[in-house]
């Protein structure tokens, strides 16, 4: 089977320009793919789309592990969702392939932002993303040249901090998939139909917690018209800003009453509507993504921050002046003299 | 044994603020007789969350109520940075040898970071908490509670410049404010007392600046480390 009608098509020069006229015949014979049913099956669609690679084994990846297919499946249980996330858990690169799948699905002729801790950092999500398509059977949904026939303006088509995919539904109102960086406050507000917003690590960004709150803000309304979707998936930093909020909403995680605590994959459901997850770095040593040895370089390494990274804690960051720990400091003594005086 | 009042040297640190907003106070104790086995350390024994209504009734709670029921503390430390009417009228009932004013400065020697450092200090070598869960009344309960949350949401954030701030992004902390300036004055007296029987508050600061070498000097001489600095 020929993946697409521009694989074929290729096929039929190189023949045409071979004079091979007997193996055009038997092109003639060969079936496409259906790209245009996108299955909504997990497996299925990720066999369409191409295995990920295991970056430190470079193998395919033939099964994906079940934190990422939990957030597949979350999906159909909340509009808005958050994740808190340790660092290589595959997690960011299992919410690109669902981008891509709201793009050739319910997404079509709409725009979905990926917004990243910084413009740089989004167009790598674009550039992967791109690669995706590029080696997926949907590759001919790509714009990645100017096409006048289908009465789209010459600028229409893939750059680097963009992707136009093909709406066969209407094909003068193509789909895109923009980069932007959270830092940019002020275009996040000038998109008119986004129908998905992808935030990936924008707690990492160096911005005033202000500009943090109209950013954020700014992108939420996008969705207003549309009432789209919203995935965020981000390590913790500090116990303020945006995402804390999300998660601080609901009293019931503050176990003491101190603390927020989320325990690791516990859904919860806040009352602005976001459904919370953690994943530590155990997700991604129980599927071979990373090493328990190189969870314990990397606590040497980062010290006090290793629960900002990899513990997805909002306490345990550069920006926290005391630590969690210290308030749990309690003596018999201290406890008796308060009670007695 | 039942602690005495009288076996203790009382520092008390207010937050004041604008009329509707919480009025957060700290009173430390610290044991009058240096221990000679375990650190001299300061004590939590009073929270308060005053909502503060108008100076009369606000005035009639601290003098009444708190003040006549620790009348002899030995300092009393304020917020001298917007709200100034209160301090300067409890200075002028208790006097500026019990009254220390107490204007918030920013930047790494401001007197933020110096309150927010003499906390760690403490927090680092031994002081404890109450346990809140074990504390009879609900409300004092609750006061601990608050404290230990707004002590874990503050932050220390970079501005543009570089410099440094902090931040408590919305949220109350008109307690932790009120628990560092009761433990800033309390290191001040222990300073102070190891520092040549000088145990007056206010006047002698002038005098006698407070350096990182006085909190080794004291931090020294009870084997507490200095390694935070």
């Amino acid at each position: 089977m020929l993946k697409s009608k521009k694989q074929k098509q290729q096929l039929v020069d190189t023949f045409l320009e071979a004079n091979y006229p007997e193996l055009l015949k038997h092109l003639d014979t060969l079936d496409l793919a259906p790209v245009d049913n996108i299955p909504s099956d997990l497996t299925e669609f990720y066999n369409n789309v191409g295995y990920f690679i295991n970056q430190k084994t470079n193998e395919y990846v033939e099964f994906l592990a079940p934190h990422q297919i939990q957030c597949w499946n979350d999906r159909e249980l909340s509009q808005y969702r958050l994740y808190l996330k340790s660092q290589k858990i595959g997690l960011s690169t299992m919410i690109l392939l669902e981008d891509l799948h709201i793009a050739l699905t319910v997404g079509r002729g709409k725009e979905i932002l990926i917004i990243s801790q910084s413009k740089e950092k989004a167009k790598e999500h674009i550039q992967d993303l791109k690669k995706m398509i590029g080696n997926s059977i949907y590759v001919d949904f790509l714009i990645d040249r100017a096409i006048t026939e289908e009465e789209l303006l010459r600028d229409e088509r893939s750059k680097i901090d963009t992707i136009y995919l093909r709406n066969p539904a209407d094909p003068n109102r193509p789909t895109k998939i923009i980069a932007l960086g959270i830092t940019s406050a002020g275009s996040l507000i000038s998109f008119k139909r986004v129908c998905h917003i992808h935030m990936s690590d924008i707690t990492l960004a160096d911005m005033t917690e202000d500009r943090f709150v109209e950013a954020f803000g700014g992108a939420f309304s996008r969705l207003a018209n549309t009432d789209g979707t919203m995935v965020i998936e981000c390590p913790p930093r500090g116990p303020s800003g945006p995402v804390f909020n999300i998660v601080d909403e609901d009293d019931s995680l503050k176990g003491d009453g101190i603390a927020v605590e989320l325990e690791e994959g516990r859904k919860i459901q806040t009352p602005s509507g976001f459904m919370v997850r953690k994943y530590t770095y155990q997700v991604g040593i129980d599927c071979g993504m990373i090493t328990e040895s190189f969870i314990e370089k990397e606590k040497q390494r980062l010290g006090v921050l290793f629960g900002m990274y990899y513990l997805a804690d909002f306490y345990s960051t550069d920006q926290t002046w005391f630590s969690k720990d210290s308030v749990n400091q309690i003596s018999q003594e201290a406890t008796e003299v308060y009670d007695a005086f | 044994m039942p602690f005495r009042i009288d076996d203790y040297e009382l520092f008390i640190g207010m937050d004041p603020a604008i009329v509707g907003d919480y009025f957060g106070i700290a009173i430390h104790a610290l044991p009058t007789a240096i221990p000679e086995d375990k650190p001299w350390m300061p004590l939590l024994i009073k929270l308060m969350q005053l909502q503060k209504k108008s100076y009369k009734s606000t005035w009639e709670e601290l003098t009444e109520g708190l003040l006549a029921k620790y009348v002899n503390f030995r300092a009393i430390n304020i917020d001298y940075t917007n709200e100034k009417t209160l301090a300067d009228f409890l200075e002028y009932k208790y006097g500026d040898d019990r009254v220390k004013k107490t204007p918030f400065t920013k930047g790494e020697s401001g007197t933020k970071m110096q309150m927010a450092k003499s906390s760690k200090t403490f927090l680092d070598n031994g002081y404890a908490f109450p346990d809140h869960n074990k504390i009879t009344n609900p409300f004092e309960r609750n006061n601990i509670r608050t404290l230990k949350q707004q002590i874990i949401n503050e932050q220390i954030l970079l501005n543009p410049d570089g410099s440094i701030k902090f931040e408590h992004k919305g949220k109350h902390n008109d307690l932790l404010h009120a628990w560092m300036l009761s433990l800033d004055v309390t290191m001040e007296y222990m300073i102070n007392k190891l520092g040549g029987g000088l145990t007056i508050i206010g006047p002698v600061r002038k005098k006698n600046p407070r350096t990182l070498a006085d909190y080794n000097l004291v931090l020294n001489k009870h084997g507490l480390s200095s390694n935070d600095y």
